[in-house]
């Protein structure tokens, strides 16, 4: 087990936004999450880094133990380093270049020297294709290209797990494409994902497992083709044949 | 007298308004800097303090400010038991200006520093920077490149604001012009101070001209 | 050391000129926003000649210290009048007020301020909703008052208030050329009792309570400005 999530509980206020969410992730396995806006998707995942911090619950990842109400500093810095996130909006650093967005995580996360660091960002860019754009600036880059960017930024930390959060929601259509077809390469290379999507081709064809979201509660969770096939739960199969109409 | 010859004894003010203009500035960033990290602690003595210097700070006039340095500073120093009646009048005019504008560019220091956007900090975090790489690398670039402006404007506005340290007797190009509108009686009165008035002008052309170097040379950086 | 019995004593007689003070700020910026308001539609409408010209004095006035500005007037306003004089207009270049001339010249330094101010307020107005109220049959005429002065006006109020605030704080030079306003009283007050300290400090009080109560004014202002005529709310 690579990672493994017990009873985690947050609420804003008196908003109750997770209500005790368990979830395991085995090595190389690609989960991803759906469900209805507002159910507490984003905030799973800012807590598994701690973006955010969780009122209680407890996470095993790496064999270490840490209790996601009181991390410490060091397990915070640690955790961080053996993950990576993608955001919705990208987020590339606004004031670096493409190539420095991607170097910044190994010089100042890894200890990587500049000159290598460097490099490996090079190799990374010219992976997605995107070697030429190694001097130019987030506002120079188009949605997708920012995004495939933000994914190579957080692939490059070699991170063993990464965590996506709705990474083709803010991209135009036609965009869409090359940022999941950049996902499925790093899939099919092993790589532990989180993915939060609504992209449910790629939830049934590429991911391992799925959870569906409910309300701060994993309602339903198993492999994509039953999930999508024989929905267990009511809420599943309204959510789902309402996606249906979308695509 | 000629012209020229008045061109000429002004430019020999214009070193001492330099060197005020950048001791000034140089001091009242590192105070503003400071005021602006009290200001956006959530503690209450420091956020405290930081609002009530500001307060007082920005609805003195430049021209109190200075004489404020000069007369009070000696005698709050003698407080603490230390004399500074001795020191050079210079000294007292980088102070006062310091002293007034290091609330103005706290205040832009704080509101450039609250309107980066709080993804970039999230994002430096993900990538594994602790707080402090995170503030040095992300945070604190795109907040000077916000505040750009106003600082901008906040030279500029330096660069008029040194005219007046004549009233604590400092000569600088200003007081230069004054002297030589006295000695002349009643010649070249207005050629004098036109005169002034464009080596001012020059002095900030070429300010803005450099802002708009720097400008262009980070056009793609949109923060 | 700090002679309090003086301070107080003195202040009395220093806030008895501050109306001086906040007169010739007033006065200033109201003449000021009327030239303001023709320097934007010169540089708005890129009025041929006039739009160059109109731009260099704004900088120059802009780049350049108020007292400077202030001699320039003092020097030039008389030999202004002298050559009209001479082109037959009835002036009288002779025993000008002294308060004409810092009028005129702190005028010309709040219009130059002043039309910055709004052309950028101007510039920062959303130009899409026009159109978009124009697109759904507003006349424009009513588009420009509801959708675009409106907003121009939220903007530009905060700035506006900057621009009176500095200049409040700038008229503390006009001592020189024989205002009594506050600077001048705490000075005249200093030199016959060689106490400095105790007066400053008295004008210093008296300009952080005018810059507050007008800040407050302003702020009020601009509430009744968004709530009252255009219907927005935002609280302070
Ligand atoms: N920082 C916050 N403060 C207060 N409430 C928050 C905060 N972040 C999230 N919430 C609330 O938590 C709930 C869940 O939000 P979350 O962003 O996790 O939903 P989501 O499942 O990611 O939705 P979407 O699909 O729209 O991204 C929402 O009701 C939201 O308003
Ligand atoms: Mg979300």
């Amino acid at each position: 087990m690579l990672l493994e999530l017990k009873n985690i509980k947050k609420q804003f206020k008196n908003n109750h936004v997770l209500k005790g969410i368990d979830l395991s992730v085995e090595k190389g396995e690609v989960i991803a999450i759906i469900g209805p806006s507002g159910s507490g998707k984003t905030t799973l995942l800012r807590n598994i880094n701690f973006l955010e911090t969780a009122d209680s619950g407890s996470m095993l990842f790496r064999e270490q133990q840490i209790d996601l109400a009181k991390p410490t500093k060091k397990q915070i810095l640690w955790a961080r380093r053996h993950m990576a996130m993608v955001f919705q909006n990208y987020n590339l650093f606004k004031n670096k270049t493409a190539l420095k967005n991607i170097s910044e995580g190994l010089v100042f996360g890894q200890n990587k020297s500049k000159t290598e660091a460097d490099e490996l960002a090079c190799q990374a860019l010219d992976q997605v294709g995107l070697l030429g754009k190694k001097d130019f600036y987030p506002s120079q880059l188009s949605g997708g290209q920012q995004q495939r960017i933000g994914i190579a930024r957080a692939t490059v930390l070699n991170p063993d797990i990464v965590l996506f959060d709705e990474p083709t929601s803010a991209l135009d259509p036609e965009l869409v494409g090359t940022v999941l077809h950049d996902m499925k390469t790093l899939a099919d290379k092993g790589q532990t994902m989180i993915v939060v999507t609504h992209q449910m081709s790629f939830a049934r064809n590429v991911a391992s497992r799925v959870a569906f979201f409910s309300d701060g509660e994993i309602l339903e969770e198993g492999r994509s083709d039953e999930i999508f096939d024989h929905p267990q739960h009511e809420r599943t199969q309204q959510f789902l044949s309402a996606i249906a109409e979308d695509y | 007298m000629k012209l020229s010859k008045v061109i000429i004894s002004l430019l020999h003010g214009l070193p001492t308004t330099l060197i005020l203009l950048a001791f000034s500035f140089i001091f009242a960033n590192l105070i503003g800097l400071g005021l602006a990290w009290l200001y956006l602690r959530r503690n209450p003595i420091a956020n405290g303090f930081a609002r009530g210097y500001l307060g007082l700070v920005r609805g003195t006039p430049p021209l109190l400010m200075l004489l404020l340095a000069y007369y009070g500073l000696p005698k709050l120093f003698l407080l603490v038991g230390i004399d500074i009646n001795g020191w050079a009048k210079l000294i007292f005019g980088i102070a006062g200006l310091a002293i007034g504008w290091s609330a103005y560019l706290a205040e832009a220091f704080r509101s450039a520093y609250l309107s980066v956007d709080a993804g970039q900090y999230e994002a430096a975090l993900v990538v594994g920077m602790d707080t402090k790489q995170a503030f040095l690398r992300i945070i604190m670039p795109q907040a000077f490149l916000i505040a750009l402006p106003n600082i901008e404007n906040l030279l500029i506005g330096l660069v008029k604001a040194t005219s007046l340290v004549y009233v604590i007797g400092i000569v600088d190009m200003y007081s230069t012009a004054v002297d030589l509108s006295n000695q002349n009686q009643g010649v070249y009165q207005l050629e004098i101070f036109v005169i002034l008035a464009l080596i001012y002008w020059v002095v900030v052309l070429l300010i803005e001209w450099g802002f708009r170097r720097f400008r262009k040379h980070y056009q793609y950086v949109t923060v | 050391m700090f002679d309090s019995n003086f301070a107080l004593g003195s202040f009395p007689k220093i806030l008895a000129v501050a109306p001086t003070t906040i007169y010739l700020a007033i006065v200033a910026t109201v003449i000021g926003f009327l030239i303001a308001v023709l320097i934007v539609i010169v540089r708005e409408r890129q009025i041929k000649i006039l739009n160059p010209i109109v731009a260099t004095l704004v900088s120059f006035i802009r780049g350049t210290p108020i007292i400077v500005q202030m001699y320039v007037v003092y020097y030039g306003l008389p030999q202004l009048l002298v050559a009209l004089k001479g082109m037959g207009f009835n002036t009288d270049p002779n025993g000008l007020p002294a308060m004409v001339i810092a009028i005129s010249a702190y005028s010309l330094n709040a219009s130059a301020n002043i039309s910055e101010s709004i052309r950028s307020a101007y510039h920062s107005v959303d130009h899409r909703q026009y159109e978009a109220a124009v697109t759904v049959g507003m006349k424009p005429s009513r588009a420009m008052t509801r959708i675009v002065i409106p907003q121009l006006i939220a903007n530009f109020i905060p700035n506006f208030s900057n621009l009176f605030l500095d200049l409040i704080k700038d008229t503390a030079i006009v001592y020189n050329i024989g205002i009594v306003e506050i600077m001048a009283e705490a000075n005249i007050i200093s030199s016959i009792g060689f106490k400095y300290i105790e007066t400053y400090l008295d004008a210093l009080v008296i300009y952080i309570v005018i810059c507050w109560i007008f800040a407050k004014l302003f702020q009020i202002g601009e509430i009744i400005a968004r709530n009252h005529v255009f219907h927005t709310q935002k609280t302070i």
